[in-house]
């Protein structure tokens, strides 16, 4: 009789124990989860500072200033060159990709 | 002598020691645990102070922000967009020394301490006292480092112009609290707007997040981006333009739009004021002064006298009705001007004698306009006027728009019959003006304004709202033509473009006096109107100089307000990939008088 309540006693003990570092660990896990939200939108806040960054640097003023800082050229509106040229550059205008090499994007 | 015990007797007594060990130990786990449940009582029931104050509230909930949509342009450069900022505040009675409270978070983000104490004396016994709505990162990064008893950090949204003043007017502004407060912000409020999210979790002493109920969670919803129809280079392009010419003019203001005459959108739009001091009955406006992004938008806002820009409309109706053909001669005066059947006295700058329905337009004679006016009825000429759109609202969006000032039926007399052909006795917005022009450019509808970009210009099923149609595909081509010829041998002249056959018609009328009571002696509101490329029109451009100074030098229309429709039309094509439709070998003589 002795011995089934001892065993009763030390089993409700082990299972409460067992149950605490059960309650412990969940605690845990939503605590992680919580931080982990937490920096997925610090992260997102970042993106959205950065994203205006971009869009500041990318302002036509900038970027001409860079070019003219970095790569000595100069963004010179179209048409640009000889007048003889003009209706030439124009009219590639709308599609053709800058080189450095091509006069009228300077450098 | 004692009996020997029996192996029975020494096994009873072992289980009796065991037993009353056993006893021991039981009850010892039992008053333990009574004791245990006595203190777990006490805590909850009795706590001590010290953790009183801990355990009180086990619950926290916090605001999740979402961001305010996007404002951009036609091509997706952001106009407008939200980041997160940081408010200051204070808790001074959680502070360590709320005596030095103020000092010591003016050292940290280099402030008055006067102010500050100021304001947390504007409200005592407050335990949220804002400091500064703002902060900049480094203070941000102060405050974090300092870490001060009652001194907190509280993240909000702020809005940020990636592009500055460019498009000011337009775009508007947020007030404190992020909501629009004027131009596009204040029109597309609603969608831009985000939904906050809540957080409600259990927390502990240390408020760690203990527990998150997934049904106490609500997720924040961004606001909705919104696409423009304004092309911000096209806007730099015009503000550039129109600013030179104001300076150069010495005028007190000036207003451009540009717009897509097929899509109906506004590409640009400018409202530049000019203070000239000793100069009276200027235009003006305090709140733009306070803020640029406050300002009125003149260009929806306030109409103006078009003065001769009004003629191609008149003219347009008068020969789709039949009331004269382009090539009939007129009998204009040789000088001191024409008589109408009521006896009013219209003079015109030159006069030509005997010429056709169409020089009349090209050369903009007042006398012809008058001739032709007398044979429409009084509501023909009411019709003709509404139905291009005047003296209704464009419903572009922009808030306080005008319907602009159109004498009405009852009052409408011989007078304004023959005024409004010239444009006088009639106000129009900029907006109306370039939607209404946008007839010519298109195959005779008038079609509707609109602030937002058209999804897809060349899908065939992206229909452009119309109003109605106003004349026939032939008698546009016909004004066309007759607005081409403005530009070669009438008053257009000096805003001819090396690379672009425009067409357009010029505009001077007499600045009226504010208040009524007639109009300035020496001075005047000149405008420009015209759109390009001739054959297949990409875009309207409108251009008023309100109130050029006399004394600088030219005051008309097509002389000073043309060359700069020409310069912002030639930019604005050659960035759009509008291939020229002129040879330099078409360009003619762009000297002699400009008149009107």
């Amino acid at each position: 009789m002795f011995a089934k309540l001892m065993l009763i006693i030390f089993a409700a003990g082990a299972i409460a124990c067992v149950l605490l570092v059960n309650r412990q660990q969940r605690i845990d896990t939503i605590h992680e989860m919580s931080a982990v939200h937490h920096r997925m939108l610090e992260h997102e806040h970042a993106l959205w500072s950065i994203q205006i960054e971009i869009a500041r640097r990318c302002r036509p003023d900038e970027l001409r200033e860079v070019l003219q800082d970095q790569f000595q050229l100069a963004l010179k509106s179209i048409p640009a060159g000889p007048p003889e040229l003009r209706h030439e550059t124009v009219r590639l205008a709308g599609n053709r990709q800058p080189r450095h090499s091509d006069p009228d994007f300077g450098g | 002598m004692s009996p020997i015990p029996t192996l029975d007797d020494l096994h009873r007594e072992q289980s009796e020691r065991v037993y009353k060990g056993a006893r021991f130990l039981v009850g010892g786990i039992v008053v333990a645990l009574v004791l245990l449940l006595g203190r777990v009582v006490q805590i909850k029931l009795l706590p001590d102070e010290r953790l009183a104050s801990a355990a009180g509230l086990t619950h926290s909930s916090r605001a999740e922000l979402g961001r305010r949509g996007e404002l951009r342009d036609r091509t997706g450069r952001m106009l407008a967009g939200s980041q997160i900022g940081w408010r200051l505040f204070v808790d001074p009675a959680a502070a360590n020394d709320p005596m030095t409270l103020a000092l010591d978070v003016a050292q940290l983000i280099a402030a008055d301490p006067a102010e500050i104490d100021r304001l947390i004396a504007r409200r005592p016994g407050s335990r949220y006292v804002v400091i500064d709505h703002e902060l900049e990162d480094w203070q941000v990064e102060q405050v974090r480092q300092a870490n001060l008893a009652g001194v907190g950090l509280e993240p909000r949204l702020v809005r940020r112009y990636p592009f500055g003043d460019l498009g000011a007017g337009i775009i508007g502004l947020v007030g404190i609290d992020h909501d629009g407060l004027a131009g596009a912000e204040h029109l597309y409020d609603e969608s831009l707007d985000p939904a906050a999210g809540q957080f409600t979790y259990l927390r502990d002493a240390r408020r760690r997040t203990l527990w998150v109920e997934p049904s106490q969670y609500q997720r924040a919803a961004d606001g909705e981006d919104i696409r423009l129809g304004l092309d911000l280079v096209i806007q730099e392009i015009a503000e550039r333009h129109l600013q030179a010419a104001v300076e150069r003019h010495h005028a007190g203001g000036g207003r451009m739009v540009v717009a897509d005459p097929h899509t109906g959108e506004i590409l640009a739009m400018c409202d530049i004021l000019n203070s000239r001091p000793g100069w009276d009955e200027q235009a003006d406006d305090p709140l733009r002064e306070e803020n640029p992004r406050l300002g009125r938008n003149r260009c929806v806002t306030d109409p103006y006298e078009p003065g001769s820009t009004f003629k191609p409309f008149v003219w347009a109706i008068a020969t789709e009705l039949g009331k004269a053909d382009p090539n009939e001669v007129l009998d204009t005066p040789t000088s001191n001007g024409h008589r109408t059947s009521r006896g009013r006295l219209i003079r015109d700058t030159h006069y030509y004698g005997r010429v056709s329905w169409r020089k009349v337009l090209v050369k903009s004679m007042n006398s012809g306009m008058a001739i032709v006016a007398e044979r429409l009825t009084n509501r023909e000429m009411q019709e003709a006027v509404s139905s291009f759109g005047f003296s209704a609202k464009t419903d572009c969006g922009l808030p306080g728009e005008s319907a602009g000032i159109v004498t009405s039926p009852r009052n409408w007399s011989h007078y304004s019959q023959t005024s409004v052909a010239m444009g006088h006795e009639i106000a129009v917005t900029p907006v109306q003006m370039v939607r209404a022009f946008s007839v010519f450019c298109r195959d005779g509808t008038l079609p509707s304004l609109t602030m937002l970009a058209v999804e897809d210009p060349d899908d065939p099923e992206a229909e452009v709202e119309l109003v109605h149609r106003v004349i026939s595909p032939e008698m546009t081509e016909l004004v066309r033509g007759a607005l081409r010829d403005v530009m070669t041998e009438g008053t257009g002249r000096k805003a001819q473009s090396q690379f672009y056959r425009l067409f357009g018609k010029s505009g001077t009328a007499q600045l009226p006096k504010k208040g009524g009571g007639g109009y300035h002696e020496n001075r005047y509101v000149s405008s420009f109107i015209a759109g390009a490329p001739f054959e297949a029109p990409r875009v309207v451009v409108l251009c008023v100089i309100d109130d050029p100074d006399k004394s600088v030098g030219e005051y008309y229309g097509g002389a000073i307000a043309g060359p700069v429709v020409r310069d912002v039309i030639d930019e604005t094509l050659q960035y759009l990939g509008v291939r020229p439709d002129k040879s330099p070998d078409e360009i003619t003589d762009m000297s002699g008088s400009v008149a009107d």
